[in-house]
């Protein structure tokens, strides 16, 4: 069995000579080097569940935005939803806005709509469709948030949902506005 | 080499470079499969580089394994993408969908892992085109031009690009909104090695009045009278109430390998016996309809599903569910939910399925804890089968999970007697960007449905180690 594996180790180490993935390699290892020096940048357009597009740039906040992506069949999206919105009327007046996208496709956008209505968002929701949002921001899983400050800098990420998490969010907020 | 370095550092100050790294190692099998310890490792590399206008983004993709011929090393997905005011071009590995699907829909699935139980070789899972697209917009309109070669995702990437993407499709897609209405069209050329430019197309249109808003799509194979795909929905909102209704009517609508995927009409559902249990569009024969409404009031929501899914394939087959749940949110916030189902699966053979359970979040001297419970029992071929799930998660700390779950069923498709799945999942998390999750035990598999597709998940046994980076 560890001839087997062995071969297979061999194999690959025989492939990763390869030209092709000397490069991959290399970039990885320049990446890493490199991560530090950038923080990822927002900006998207998309359509709101009314058809309107609507802009990044439009919605964002004056010192920091919350953008969170979320699903109707997402139970945990679902549970965290209702203190995203205590959260907007709390942040409101300093500058703090809250964008939801919906990451739903053909067999469950229809329910965006009613739902966000039925739950009283009070912040925009819009319609990620074909989930190119959700790919440009390496989102692998429902509910994420992303804290994003004036500069479209993304400088907090969180992905899940627990009960307390909501506790965090607000002192990552305030901390974030005490850091101004 | 001097090249990528130059580029990427001269660039600092405008372009960024992000993306996620993913690996897997497994030792463990199917059960009662040998050997009981195999070895596999599987690696995901994605990159993002966006510099003004332009993107670049790849996935790449190894997978080792004791098993012969299962490994590989695969750049599965290279594209550019040039965005302006008035352009959009794609080229390389790209996502389209046309209207809701019902002639062409790409997709993926974030997070995912597929093992298929004939190649035993690990893959992304996604849908993707290797072609390219051009999108012009001006004003309220705009008209999409795309082609590209569909990816078959039950093919792992042990095999040719030719055996992955056997079919090649060419559209076109005009799209015109006026004040809160829209309509599109699109024209769809199809072939693969025995069919040779088969048309489809699709004409569909949406209205938007106040918080209410109806969507139709129709389409059909050209020059033929037997193939169609309709699909209607109107969803509205009145106060606390919330709903939407669906319709959909497909006959001969699978598109090759399955290109297309029209709405199911089904819903999703995240309990573990629900989702194992799901009705699986088939588009060559059903229609049917879907009702889910919604009511929300201060910390309590209600949802209420009614689906009803009818396959003729000389004989009928009847899919009829009706699914209620309850959540509360808590202020503190501990939640509770819990819901009931009652379907009738003539397809499955499934009659008088019955399932019901719960799951809460709360706290204990400041330690959170989710508890859930699953039950579910129905009749097959005059045998009583029952399912049952008990799962805890515990928070040693903020950052760190623990979660048993058992899972116990006595279906004569897995077991003669009743079968315990036993396992354990623990999670720690590190600054948002490092996940590290372990898995042991024996875990059931079946059919799954996430982010509204429907796929296989196998059967494991043994310990598995996943890390996700994300930068």
């Amino acid at each position: 069995m560890m001839e087997r594996f062995h071969d297979s180790l061999r194999h690959y180490i025989i492939e990763l000579t390869d030209h092709y993935c000397q490069m991959k390699l290399t970039a990885f290892l320049i990446l890493c080097t490199l991560q530090a020096a950038f923080s990822q940048t927002v900006k998207f357009n998309l359509e709101d569940t009314k058809s309107n597009a609507r802009s990044y740039d439009e919605l964002k906040g004056e010192t920091l935005t919350v953008v969170d992506f979320w699903a109707t069949w997402c139970k945990p999206c679902l549970q965290s939803i209702p203190h995203l919105i205590t959260l907007q009327e709390e942040f409101k007046a300093k500058g703090v806005n809250f964008v939801g996208i919906s990451v739903d496709g053909p067999r469950s956008v229809s329910k965006v709509s009613p739902l966000s209505e039925s739950l009283k968002f009070n912040y925009p929701v819009l319609l990620d469709f074909n989930n190119d949002i959700m790919r440009q921001y390496n989102v692998a899983n429902v509910p994420s948030l992303a804290i994003v400050n004036s500069k479209n800098k993304i400088v907090y990420f969180h992905e899940g949902y627990n009960a307390g998490d909501e506790k965090k969010l607000k002192s990552k907020i305030e901390e974030l506005l005490n850091s101004k | 080499m001097i090249y990528i370095v130059f580029f990427f550092s001269s660039n600092a100050t405008f372009a960024q470079l992000n993306g996620s790294f993913l690996n897997e190692t497994q030792l463990g099998n199917i059960p009662r499969r040998e050997p009981s310890n195999l070895i596999s490792n599987y690696t995901r590399l994605s990159l993002n580089y966006d510099y003004k206008n332009i993107s670049f983004r790849s996935m790449s993709e190894v997978f080792m394994s004791q098993n012969d011929n299962t490994s590989y090393i695969s750049p599965s997905q290279i594209s550019f993408q040039y965005k302006s005011k008035h352009l959009e071009l794609k080229l390389g590995n790209a996502y389209e969908t046309i209207g809701r699907g019902n002639i062409l829909r790409s997709y993926e699935i974030p997070g995912s892992i597929l093992e298929d139980k004939i190649f035993r070789s690990r893959s992304y899972f996604y849908k993707d085109l290797l072609g390219g697209s051009l999108k012009y917009s001006t004003g309220n309109f705009s008209v999409k031009l795309l082609g590209g070669k569909p990816l078959d995702n039950l093919i792992p990437p042990t095999e040719s690009i030719s055996k992955r993407r056997p079919e090649i499709v060419f559209a076109l897609n005009p799209e015109y909104k006026y004040k809160q209405a829209k309509f599109g069209t699109g024209l769809m050329s199809y072939s693969n090695a025995v069919d040779k430019g088969k048309l489809y197309l699709t004409n569909y249109a949406s209205y938007n009045f106040g918080k209410n808003s109806v969507y139709f799509e129709l389409s059909n194979q050209l020059k033929t009278s037997n193939s169609y795909a309709f699909y209607g929905g109107f969803n509205f909102t009145s106060g606390d109430f919330g709903g939407a209704i669906e319709i959909k009517d497909y006959k001969n609508f699978l598109i090759g390998t399955g290109i297309n995927q029209p709405p199911a009409l089904v819903r999703e559902h995240i309990y573990r016996v629900l989702n194992r249990s799901t009705h699986v569009l088939l588009p060559e024969n059903e229609r049917g309809i879907q009702a889910e409404f919604f009511y929300s009031k201060d910390k309590h929501l209600i949802t209420l599903n009614q689906t009803l899914a009818q396959n003729d394939f000389g004989k009928k087959f009847l899919f009829s569910e009706t699914f209620l749940e309850y959540q509360y949110n808590a202020e503190n916030g501990n939640t509770f939910k819990a819901f009931a189902d009652y379907t009738q699966d003539d397809f499955k053979s499934e009659q008088n399925r019955i399932s019901f359970g719960s799951q809460q979040d709360f706290s204990i001297k400041n330690k959170k804890i989710k508890a859930e419970f699953e039950f579910q029992t129905f009749t097959r071929q005059g045998e009583r089968v029952t399912n049952q799930v008990y799962g805890i998660t515990v928070f040693p700390l903020n950052n760190l999970t623990f979660s048993p779950i058992l899972e116990i069923t006595n279906d004569p498709f897995l077991t003669d007697n009743t079968k315990y799945f036993l396992g354990a999942y623990s999670r720690y998390v590190i600054k948002s960007k490092y996940t590290i999750q372990a898995f042991i035990g024996e875990r059931r598999g079946g059919p799954a449905c996430n982010a509204g597709i429907c796929y296989e998940v196998l059967d494991f046994k043994g310990a598995e180690l996943k890390g996700v980076i994300r930068f």
